[in-house]
């Protein structure tokens, strides 16, 4: 799909080093390591208030952070390189209501100066993700996971070095679910790095390379997803999860204390 | 339950108030000092205004016409605010499903900002109006009636925009009694000597000497209640707007050179309270040319007071910019292009928004009454300076359509800062001219300022936003 196959040489999409930031007397993230390499997706996964957004939005330059430094194809985070090489799809999508879809994504290709075959994979993209009738409609009368949908459009078909994606399956329906996985994966398979912030952990489990754990802006425990069962001796990823969080009882827990609701 | 949604509302503004003076607080404190200082720069104005036409006051409708001014720009500025009043939505959805009456959703909405804008406005307005009657045969009773009528006006403005509403979602029953309400309106005015202005027509009579000024003061003081009760009324029973489901549009972000402006153009153009605050600003700015040509008042008053009056409506595409550019913060600030670009363009699409219904109105005058090309000039400067501000007002309290009240404190702030930059304009550039500097390059010099004013708190604005 991408054309963004980067050189063995080139700088990693992504490189976060000891990234400390505090909205006042809260600390979201403190001292996050991370590296996304190319052909690589990494899941960011965590508790919410865990500082997976924080982090997103540091690398895509919509924040600056207090200590540490994050690269983007080897440029600062929030430089113009850097953002020419990073597409976000956020969590919420807001502010382009008024926008028909084929609007929203030429206004897209626009800002990051796109070429003609960024032009062609939105065509691909809009058919996989079935908006084909829906092009003319302004964002704000679709669905919530419509317009996420629309947004991954726009930002899968720059192909950029970076891509994030916040809250991946949040609101999308079963078979956007398996677009955006099978989206993703030909991303990285073109070299693209991908780092997505999610709660879905099945699908992060079978879309990731390599699952980050992050609690209370620390990561915690981090990688692919096999070994991480592996190392927990669990079944699923949500008992890694729980195991990780030091909460491996919380079932039992939280049910003897709903009994005497 | 009403004074637990009232309490949490007014904490919200509070809190959100607060951050934006923490932000800025330099400007915040000059903007507060001018505040304060403005009504007695403005009761100097007032006593040479009223001390000009105390010759003339008795002749033909100057005194009608002294009314309407202000009458037909608080109307407009009602009309402007009752479009952009937020209905219980604003409250979230939560909230929203909750079992609070539409008044008290209403009056929540409306407490802080109408105080806010009392505070700001209310001293300068009366001391303005005080100081014109008290060079008038009425004297300053009848200023203080003139300063009333002006914010009776308000209401009223807003009960027409809600017939507007009400009309444009296809309620008959809202329509057609707001319908009659105006043609009461009118008969009312015919009575007293001047249709337009209504119940408020007395006031007129006040100032010329010709009524008693404590009457006036009375009627316009129950049309005041009256006027606001029913707007209060009328925007608690609104009618949903319509559903906009599947809807489609031309498309009009195209190409790569202009999508930016494009797609800042069309944010703002298919907005409802855009759209129906620019069809108020041509609809009341042509009013303006009719009944001051009715009144027979002398070229350039008909093109000052409909282009003026046009600008309080369309102004809103300038207040509103930052608002929609903030919505979206995410794209305009992670594209790779120069982000002063992004406020560059911001900057010329709420003027070119502003100035569009101003122009088309002021033609409008200039073919039908005639105008001088200084007054054109002036008109001009006043747009450029107006727009600026507006887009200050917005970069400070955006305008935002997810909190209740929301918009209406960016109204305030416009308010406040409006008489804020007129009291510095008023002082500074007599002087400027007293220096020997030419009255181009003072003008010249007033709208750069305002415009780079504009640009950086909107690039500020934009990039400070976490």
């Amino acid at each position: 799909m991408a054309s963004c196959r980067p050189p063995a040489t080139s700088p990693a999409p992504l490189v976060a080093q000891g990234v400390w930031k505090r909205f006042g007397s809260a600390t979201a993230l403190a001292g996050v390591d991370l590296r996304v390499g190319a052909g690589a997706v990494v899941g960011l996964v965590g508790p919410n208030g865990s500082g997976k957004t924080t982090l997103l939005r540091a690398a895509a330059g919509l924040l600056t952070i207090d200590a540490g430094s994050i690269r983007v194809a080897g440029a600062l985070a929030g430089s113009r390189s850097a953002r020419a090489a990073t597409a976000l799809v956020p969590d919420e999508p807001t502010g382009f209501d008024e926008l028909t879809v084929t609007e929203f994504v030429s206004l897209v290709h626009a800002l990051w100066a796109a070429d003609e075959e960024a032009a062609r994979r939105a065509q691909v993209l809009t058919a996989a993700f079935g908006l084909g009738d829906r092009l003319q409609q302004r964002l704000g009368t679709l669905s919530r996971g419509l317009r996420r949908q629309a947004s991954a459009v726009a930002a899968f078909s720059l192909a950029p070095p970076l891509v994030l994606v916040d809250e991946a399956t949040a609101t999308l329906d079963p078979e956007a679910v398996v677009v955006l996985s099978e989206a993703v994966a030909a991303l990285a398979a073109r070299g693209c790095g991908v780092l997505l912030a999610t709660q879905d952990l099945h699908f992060a489990g079978a879309a990731c390379h390599e699952i980050v754990l992050l609690h209370r802006g620390v990561v915690i425990d981090r990688g692919e997803p096999g070994a991480l069962r592996a190392r927990h001796a669990a079944s699923s990823l949500e008992d890694v999860f729980l195991s990780a969080l030091g909460d491996g009882r919380l079932r039992e827990r939280v049910r003897d204390a709903f009994g005497a609701l | 339950m009403r004074s637990a949604l009232y309490s949490a509302v007014a904490r919200c503004h509070a809190r959100r108030l607060g951050k934006t003076v923490a932000t800025a607080p330099l400007p915040a404190a000059i903007v507060a000092i001018l505040v304060v200082l403005a009504p007695f720069a403005l009761v100097r104005v007032g006593r040479a205004v009223g001390g000009e036409l105390s010759g003339v006051i008795g002749t033909g409708g100057v005194a009608d016409a002294l009314v309407l001014g202000p009458v037909l720009a608080a109307a407009v500025a009602g009309a402007a605010l009752a479009v952009s009043l937020p209905g219980r939505s604003a409250l979230g959805q939560q909230v929203a499903a909750g079992p609070s009456g539409g008044s008290a959703v209403i009056v929540a909405g409306l407490l802080v900002p109408v105080l806010m804008g009392a505070l700001t406005v209310l001293p300068s307005l009366v001391a303005v109006c005080v100081a014109v009657g008290g060079e008038l045969p009425g004297g300053r009773t009848a200023g203080v009636a003139l300063a009333v009528a002006t914010v009776a006006a308000v209401p009223a403005g807003a009960v027409l925009a809600e017939g507007v509403l009400a009309a444009a979602r296809r309620r008959r029953r809202p329509a057609i009694a707001i319908a009659g309400g105006a043609v009461t309106w009118a008969l009312i005015g015919l009575a007293k000597g001047a249709a337009p202005l209504g119940p408020l027509a007395p006031v007129g009579a006040a100032l010329r000497g010709s009524a008693s000024a404590w009457l006036a003061l009375a009627a316009v003081c129950g049309a005041l209640v009256a006027l606001a009760l029913a707007w209060v009324s009328l925007a608690a029973a609104r009618p949903v707007k319509r559903s906009r489901t599947a809807r489609s549009a031309r498309r009009l972000v195209r190409g790569k050179r202009f999508a930016v402006p494009a797609a800042m153009a069309v944010l703002l153009t298919r907005r409802d309270d855009v759209r129906f605050a620019t069809i108020g600003a041509l609809g009341f700015g042509a009013a303006g040319i009719v009944i001051a040509g009715a009144a027979a008042a002398p070229a350039p008053t008909p093109f000052l007071l409909a282009t003026t009056t046009a600008l309080l409506g369309s102004i809103l595409c300038s207040l509103a910019m930052c608002g929609v550019l903030l919505h979206g913060r995410w794209l305009w600030m992670g594209g790779p292009g120069d982000r002063h670009v992004i406020g560059r363009a911001a900057c010329l699409i709420g003027l070119a928004g502003s100035a569009l219904p101003v122009a088309v109105v002021g033609a409008g005058a200039m073919v039908s009454t005639g105008a001088p090309w200084g007054a054109v000039g002036v008109v001009a400067g006043i747009v450029i300076v107006g727009s600026a501000t507006a887009l200050v007002a917005g970069a400070l309290v955006p305008w935002s359509s997810e909190g209740v009240g929301d918009q209406l404190t960016t109204f305030a702030v416009l308010a406040a800062l409006a008489i804020a930059t007129f009291v510095t304009v008023g002082v500074v550039a007599p002087r400027l001219v007293s220096f020997g500097i030419p009255d181009m390059v003072v003008v010249a010099v007033v709208c750069g300022t305002s415009m780079g004013a504009a640009l950086h708190a909107l690039g500020r604005r934009l990039g400070a936003a976490g």
